[in-house]
């Protein structure tokens, strides 16, 4: 992403191990594929957009797994856009990216698509569940 | 067709019977066995169900809750057919005939399944409305529904409750079984009838006959079996694009083994009218559906030309679609969507018909925000996605899936 700070905080596919107790962090489980700013740090939470910034319908996917209870799940991250990028908790993880050509598991894009007020700037993302991993 | 129609529904009903033994000789055992002959229940679904459910059942089947006695809930809700209506009408499938000649529904039968895990509706403080039973959300649990259509004089078209409190007063049986079930003095006011009647057909309707979550999506989640490529491929672009954004499988809190496809709100997708169906209904070429607005249980403009979000729960085998049943094929529901995110001039022309999708007939209070993503849906996304919208079928009814784009 051009807009965003690429934050290798803790490693690509190699090495990945998730945790289950800190939101906050960029080794928590549900951020297996983030890229950007957690909204939890920026005064938004786990499954919401801080105020005042226009959560967007599009986003990619990635099967994450849990180590609390030992299941996979997949996590649709949603960015939070209209306002620039936050700056904090930056974090990067590529767990089962894939590149741009299937975007459904691509993390490089600004998923700001169809945000209101067509609000492309891009903010933070949040890590919604959206099913179990097949 | 009327007459075919009652014809093949009275054949149905036989054909129900015929199959009744396996499931209900082991119920004989317990019960009043005279009682609970000719109970109809599904012969797929080996479920033995309590006294109430069982009375729910023989009235769900039971013609002679409507006026003239040609049809019973299972007339519209077939359960060889996920328990919506396979008969023709000069509409197709798409609105429903009722129990008087030439009366017409002005919106489609939608599917019983999994209807009972609908919460009530419930206005939130943000002004959002959810859950309800009907497509306007009108009726706030499946007791409250089953009333509906058995007064409606589109539908079973008897008078009042008393009527039909008349009508189960005429069947020995009944009489025993509402008193065994709802006291003895149950007969003392027909509304109590009435009443006990509507909470029996819920009970029926509650029964795991109608959630057995045994779809290939239930299969595969429980590690029984593989999505194939082109299904897991759109399970993706289903939980990317804005599919997810209203028929988001996971409830709030829920249980990710029991998604049902829905979030149980109420949007306008800005759907034509379905001219052929609003004909038929005698509603008048100036009349306009308002869906969520057109009741008393909301009085609120901004609440006009939105309905309730179907579950896709069988979707696959409960066309036509939409509220008034205006697209015959499941690819065509989903080719809609690309309407409002594509600059390709065929995504205006709806296939079936070659011509325009038609104005909105409520073209106020659009869903622009979930239904403008920006994106639209490339020829093999739409084939993906249909293909995962089929494995959301329940196993018993997988034989009626038509094939892939019909």
């Amino acid at each position: 992403r051009t807009s965003r700070p690429a934050h290798a905080a803790s490693g690509g596919r190699e090495g990945w191990i998730p945790q289950d107790q800190d939101t906050k962090q960029c080794d928590y489980w549900r951020h297996c594929s983030i890229d950007g700013n957690i909204c939890d740090c920026c005064g938004g939470s786990l499954t919401n957009c801080p105020p005042g910034t226009r959560l967007s319908p599009s986003s990619w996917v990635a099967s994450c797994y849990n180590p609390g209870d030992k299941q996979s799940y997949l996590i649709a991250y949603r960015d939070c856009c209209g306002k620039n990028v936050c700056g904090r908790c930056g974090c990067l993880n590529t767990e089962g990216e894939l590149p741009v050509y299937r975007p459904e598991f691509a993390n490089d894009i600004i998923w700001c698509f169809g945000a209101e007020d067509d609000a492309m700037t891009y903010h933070c993302t949040i890590s919604p569940i959206v099913g179990k991993a097949s | 067709m009327k007459a075919e129609t009652v014809a093949r529904g009275g054949a149905e009903q036989n054909n129900w019977k015929r199959r009744i033994g396996v499931i209900i000789l082991p119920a004989l055992a317990v019960l009043t066995a005279p009682l609970f002959l000719n109970v109809p229940t599904s012969a797929s679904q080996n479920v033995q169900l309590k006294p109430i459910e069982q009375l729910g059942a023989r009235l769900f089947f039971d013609t002679n809750l409507s006026k003239n006695r040609t049809q019973s809930c299972a007339t519209c809700h077939n359960p060889e057919y996920a328990f919506t209506d396979p008969r023709e009408s000069a509409a197709g499938r798409a609105v429903s005939m009722g129990d008087e000649a030439g009366a017409m529904g002005d919106r489609n039968t939608p599917t019983l399944m999994y209807s009972h895990m609908t919460p009530p509706l419930t206005k939130h403080e943000n002004g959002k409305i959810t859950g309800g039973l009907f497509w306007d959300g009108r009726a706030d649990n499946l007791q409250e529904q089953a009333k509906g259509p058995m007064l409606n004089p589109l539908e079973m078209n008897m008078p009042d409750g008393a009527s039909v409190a008349e009508r189960i007063r005429e069947n020995a049986d009944y009489a025993v079984l509402f008193k065994q079930l709802f006291g003895d003095d149950v007969f003392s006011d027909p509304e109590k009838v009435f009443d006990a009647a509507a909470q029996a057909l819920a009970a029926y309707q509650s029964t795991a006959e109608f959630s057995p979550f045994d779809s290939k999506y239930d299969r595969v989640l429980r590690g029984e079996e593989k999505f194939t490529s082109l299904e897991d491929f759109g399970r993706q672009v289903f939980l990317t694009w804005n599919c997810q954004l209203c028929h988001r499988p996971i409830r709030s809190g829920g249980d990710l083994s029991t998604e049902l496809f829905t979030s149980f709100e109420y949007h306008n997708i800005g759907l034509p009218v379905n001219p052929k169906a609003r004909e038929l209904s005698g509603k008048g070429s100036d009349y306009v559906d308002t869906g969520l607005n057109s009741g008393t249980h909301v009085a609120d403009p901004a609440q006009a030309g939105k309905f309730k979000v179907a579950t896709l729960r069988n979707v696959a085998v409960t066309g036509p679609y939409m509220h008034n049943g205006v697209f015959d094929k499941l690819r065509t529901s989903i080719e809609f969507y690309n309407k409002y995110t594509s600059l390709q001039p065929a995504a205006q022309i709806n296939p079936e018909t070659g011509k325009p999708w038609g104005d909105a007939e409520v073209p106020e209070n659009l869903s622009t925000f979930q239904l403008k993503t920006g994106l639209a849906l490339s020829d093999y996304r739409i084939k993906a996605l249909e293909a995962f919208l089929r494995t959301l079928t329940d196993k018993r009814y997988e034989h009626l899936m038509p094939e892939m784009g019909q």
